[in-house]
């Protein structure tokens, strides 16, 4: 009986192993013709690949290359990488700076070659604007005086970042105006918290403030920057945000805010899904005001009724925003020693640094998800019908990552759909914009200094994200801040400082240099 | 389960006794709930709506009944091949590790084999010291297996683990003087463990198999490094795609993408585990019946 089953089974088995073995694919075969190169690039989720469609084929056609992408996804990137670089399986160059980081180049330096020299025979549109925009060279070269890896300036990035955006139906309820200054907003969301703020007959089912801690206390005068999470640049000098005295007062201030019920009580606690069923709640709104970067894609079906704060007054009277718009960016190409023919695989990115390009490879190929008009101008087009404006961008084109440049001015030569996307936040940024400070630059490290900066950010900034909470819960920042500050020197903070500060020297001697 | 408390009657039974079944009964119930309640809530919450879910307004039955999870994941075109791609994985894979194991632990259970202990050493070694990752890919590399059907179902078959434990499992149920019996009859030892030995293995072919067919299921990490041709990957492998959303895209410039990507993933989150876990869960009832079976109940005479 059994024989007959087991006889039965390895027929089906051999059958089927039949079916799939005959339906292998091809294209995995080896083989390298002349004009092939082969360029891993990666993707934050399965979008297919029409982003290569269009413009990036016909630059192909035209430099008379073929390209032969291999797609990785983000969330399988890591284990891949690995063996990518172990493996010897080498692709000829790497797209996008989603796919490798400072430290992937660092740890693998034997493998980018130089490309200084390259750059300057194969790359006129690169060098133009390497010397329209110092920035652009000063983030790309090495403290070893060399460039491994290719910049891009993005088009159409909003100066300042995440900004708060309050209920303006609940501040209607309530008769109440816009605040103007940190203690104005303080009494609004007060307002909130006491009285029946979404008018549902139930005063006490309103959160007044869910968002993060650093968007709270920010009129006190810590604005954050893109390139780094806990640095930032007050009077040309960098500074080290959470051992500030304005840091301090900001978190006793928010500690006040939270002891009386100000805070959602829950915001250490919750987990991402949690905090962003509140504020999408479809029961009507739940929460009075959050961090995010625009009403839609923070507040979901509830965006109608949200506006932006403008920049709140401080203590000492300034305003500030989050200048939180990464428009620049390194390790967007690599080239490393597997490619046969680097100066003819520069020679067809330098075609990716003209403004045609940079917002073709952002938003769509022209006829797709970009108009170009007679007269320079450019129309981005909008998304198909129930499709975000993102996510159809994200398909159409390598939108954040790959080579990109726009000179100065080009952002006016663009309208865009306001309704949502980058066109909304462009709209939401000119109200506040003109607060930004400096905000600390994408400076780059030795090796060394970066081994050292991950060793000591590891228990530096678990420790001030404990103390951080636990402050604003339970208070205390005023008298626990001395024993705090030693702590962090015994953790090695002065290192740390010392490593930022030489690496910011650098950079604004780079950047002198360039010009 | 066939065992049956001996009946007593009311009287007999003394408040001690009553005591006790009582709190016997109570943690037998309490550790099902414990066990149940898990499955039940997965079940529940796939027909939820995630909102409901991240409110801890679900717990025993959902607030409103929802499909559109099952709706959005059965619309992912990849999801049925990449089920019809485990369904056969599964099948060959269980096959070969069944054909390469099982004969494997017969013959190191014989008395008779020369060198045994060095051979059972052999394969006990790489059980507790792997090679890496590195190394095995360049291996499947060089075998030319990259990318294949193959990759999934035979280099990974051989487990020292179910050798041994099939090595025990006849050592201890199949008594040496059936051999004897059956070599004075005049059979071989392949005619004997294809005849006799296999047929009284039941318990120990069903646990293997078992085994290796949930293992196989669930995996999807060899799938992840060895095969990036779309036809050929498995449901769990591309469930995962579909699911995993990106907390790192917090920090990109554009801030929708990752609630976005997000609200698909948490809508379809429950749902994928229901759809890919029920085909598997399916398999124990049929197979339950070998696992506590008595093995050669009077068929020898010692």
């Amino acid at each position: 009986m059994l024989k007959k089953k087991l006889g039965l089974l390895l027929n089906v088995t051999l059958a089927a192993s039949l079916i799939v073995g005959c339906s292998k694919d091809s294209s995995s075969s080896e083989s390298k013709e002349d004009g092939t190169y082969k360029i891993a690039t990666v993707r934050w989720s399965d979008w297919g690949d029409d982003f290569l469609k269009g413009f990036v084929e016909e630059t192909e056609k035209e430099a008379g290359i073929s390209i032969d992408w291999d797609i990785y996804l983000n969330s399988e990137w890591a284990d891949k990488k690995s063996i990518l670089m172990a493996g010897g399986d080498l692709p000829d160059a790497f797209w996008g700076s989603l796919a490798l980081g400072d430290s992937d180049i660092a740890k693998n330096s034997g493998v980018f070659i130089p490309l200084e020299d390259l750059i300057e025979e194969n790359m006129p549109n690169l060098k133009a604007a390497f010397d329209a925009d110092p920035t652009l060279r000063a983030m790309v070269t090495s403290p070893d005086g060399h460039i491994y890896s290719l910049p891009k300036k993005l088009p159409l990035r909003p100066i300042a970042g995440n900004s708060l955006y309050i209920n303006q139906k609940w501040l209607d309820n309530l008769g109440l105006s816009m605040p103007q200054t940190y203690e104005e907003f303080y009494n609004v969301l007060k307002a909130f918290k006491e009285e029946d703020a979404n008018g549902n007959g139930d005063p006490n089912d309103e959160i007044a403030y869910q968002g993060d801690v650093m968007g709270f206390i920010l009129p006190f005068g810590l604005p954050k920057g893109s390139y780094s999470t806990s640095m930032t640049v007050k009077d040309g000098k960098p500074i080290y945000i959470p051992t500030e005295d304005a840091y301090k007062d900001g978190i006793e201030w928010m500690h006040k805010a939270y002891t009386e019920g100000l805070i959602d009580q829950e915001l250490f606690t919750q987990d991402t899904s949690m905090a962003e069923a509140k504020r999408k709640s479809e029961e009507g709104s739940l929460v009075g005001v959050s961090s995010g970067w625009t009403p839609d894609a923070t507040f979901g079906p509830n965006a109608g009724e949200y506006a932006q704060i403008p920049a709140l007054e401080g203590p000492n009277g300034e305003r500030y925003v989050m200048t939180d718009a990464p428009v620049y960016s390194r390790n967007e190409f690599m080239i490393t020693t597997k490619a046969e023919n680097p100066a003819e695989l520069l020679k067809w990115v330098d075609e990716f640094y003209t403004e045609d390009a940079s917002i073709q490879t952002f938003y769509g190929s022209f006829g797709v998800g970009v108009e170009k008009g007679e007269d320079g101008t450019y129309k981005v087009l909008d998304a198909p019908e129930g499709e975000s404006a993102d996510i159809f961008a994200w398909i159409n084109s390598f939108r954040d990552f790959g080579p990109k440049y726009v000179g100065e001015g080009f952002n006016e030569k663009v309208t865009l759909p306001t309704n949502g996307g980058d066109g909304l936040k462009l709209e939401l940024d000119k109200q506040i914009n003109k607060y930004a400070k400096e905000q600390y630059p994408n400076v780059v490290y030795t090796t060394e200094e970066m081994n050292r900066l991950s060793t000591l950010s590891t228990d530096i900034d678990s420790y001030v994200n404990s103390m951080q909470s636990k402050w604003v819960v339970e208070g205390g920042a005023t008298k626990e801040w001395d024993s705090y500050i030693s702590q962090l020197k015994q953790m090695g903070m002065d290192e740390y400082l010392d490593i930022q500060n030489k690496a910011f020297d650098r950079y604004q001697k780079s950047l002198v240099e360039s010009k | 389960m066939k065992k049956k408390f001996a009946k007593k009657s009311r009287t007999e039974k003394s408040w001690k006794d009553r005591i006790f079944d009582i709190s016997v009964y109570g943690i037998a119930i309490l550790m099902m709930v414990m066990i149940i309640y898990p499955l039940w809530f997965i079940v529940i919450a796939s027909f939820s709506n995630p909102a409901d879910i991240a409110n801890g307004n679900v717990w025993f039955w959902p607030k409103e009944w929802k499909l559109d999870g099952y709706i959005e994941l059965l619309k992912q075109e990849m999801i049925w091949r990449g089920y019809l791609n485990t369904i056969i994985y599964t099948i060959v894979g269980t096959f070969i590790a069944l054909v390469v194991n099982i004969p494997a632990g017969y013959v190191l259970s014989r008395q008779d084999l020369f060198g045994r202990k060095l051979i059972s050493t052999f394969y006990i070694i790489p059980m507790f010291i792997g090679g890496g990752l590195i190394p095995t890919y360049l291996v499947v590399k060089n075998f030319g297996l990259l990318d294949t059907f193959w990759v999934l179902v035979l280099p990974f078959s051989v487990s020292a683990f179910n050798i041994i434990i099939a090595k025990t499992f006849f050592k201890n149920s199949i008594p040496e003087s059936l051999w004897e019996a059956a070599q004075i009859d005049g059979c071989g030892t392949i005619r004997y463990f294809l005849t006799m030995v296999l047929p009284l293995s039941k318990a120990i072919l069903a646990v293997i198999g078992l085994w290796t067919a949930v293992g196989i299921w669930n995996s999807w990490f060899d799938a992840m490094i060895y095969i990036s041709n779309e036809s050929l990957q498995p449901l769990q492998l591309i469930l995962r795609r579909i699911l995993i959303a990106n907390e790192s895209l917090l920090g990109t410039a554009s801030g929708d993408l990752a609630s976005e990507l997000r609200r698909l993933s948490e809508m379809m989150k429950y749902a994928a585990i229901v759809v890919s876990t029920l085909p598997i869960m399916c398999l124990y009832p049929f197979l339950q019946k070998y696992f506590n079976q008595g093995v050669m109940v009077g068929s020898i005479k010692e």
